[in-house]
């Protein structure tokens, strides 16, 4: 499959080969109109690429509600202290 | 296309400007709200890419000095978010240049064939899990285990996910602050996301036995 250039498109339509790289920017929207109706007329007869989609969406989901990492208990004023103990520190220095 | 998640949202764009401007004026209150408002955040986005909490904290102090001292030259060209994480980028950068909590094997990121992703599309999925409760083990489980999965993305890789899909940065914003161009950011991303995806296959395949 072609990396990051426009990819061509054979004249009997797209493989999945050739389709899943873009199953990203096409959930993203931001799949290239030329390709996007190749695209969505092979997902309406393949059940392999809808199922990668799917699980592709769901990643994202997975990714977006749970990787934020919230500060422990008490790091968010252990390092603001820190931070504005330089930053007196630079302040006198200066 | 997957819905945004409820991203804690900074002042608005006029209330941030004065922020910025009073901290340039030396006023440490305003200096403290600009802290509070992208803090948690930046502090949570070093930590992927160092992989160590001293680290990440090394970043987040440093990335706020860099800040208070360059305020000056902020001219609101582009959003302060923009330039704050570029800021952070940089240190992230070179504090793993310097040492690291980095893993030792990286997660594989070469583009999967469609033969090489028949378990993920056959196997037990995320996709058709039912959603199980905020504090259930088995929610902390899996939140655990695609954490660990970011964390062991290449570097090249990690930051384009973290910025894309964990900060909600464009991709022509990430292409900015990363230095590449929009084809290779999405590029990035899928594979990232393939991989965090294939890392969950042995989970995932656990919990369907």
């Amino acid at each position: 499959m072609k990396r990051d250039g426009p990819p061509s498109i054979p004249p009997e339509g797209p493989t999945c080969r050739e389709l899943v790289g873009h199953l990203s920017a096409y959930l993203d929207g931001e799949l290239e109109p030329r390709l996007l109706s190749h695209l969505e007329r092979h997902l309406d007869g393949c059940s392999d690429c809808r199922a990668c989609a799917s699980e592709i969406r769901a990643t994202i989901r997975l990714i977006r509600e749970r990787a934020y990492l919230p500060p422990a208990p008490g790091e968010r004023d252990r390092i603001r202290d820190r931070l504005w103990a330089a930053l007196d520190r630079g302040t006198k220095d200066a | 296309m997957v819905p945004d998640p409820v991203v804690a949202q900074p002042d608005p764009e006029h209330i941030l400007a004065a922020t910025i401007e009073a901290a340039r004026a030396g006023d440490h209150n305003a200096f403290a709200r600009l802290m509070d408002g992208y803090g948690d955040r930046l502090l949570a986005f070093a930590r992927h890419m160092c992989g160590q909490r001293e680290d990440a904290e090394d970043v987040f102090q440093e990335s706020f000095l860099t800040v208070f001292r360059r305020l000056g030259e902020f001219r609101g060209e582009g959003l302060f978010r923009n330039w704050l994480y570029k800021i952070a980028s940089s240190h992230c950068l070179k504090k793993r240049r310097l040492r690291s909590g980095e893993p030792r094997h990286h997660l594989p990121v070469e583009e999967l064939s469609p033969e090489a992703l028949q378990p993920i599309i056959h196997g037990p999925g995320l996709a058709g899990r039912p959603e199980v409760p905020l504090e259930s083990v088995l929610r902390d489980e899996l939140s655990t285990r695609m954490n660990e999965a970011i964390d062991r993305l290449p570097p090249e890789y990690r930051i384009v996910l973290l910025l894309r899909d964990v900060e909600l940065f464009s991709t022509t914003e990430t292409a900015g602050l990363t230095g590449l161009s929009e084809a290779a950011v999405k590029s990035r991303l899928h594979r990232a996301r393939l991989a965090v995806r294939a890392a969950l296959q042995p989970y995932l395949e656990e919990g369907a036995g």
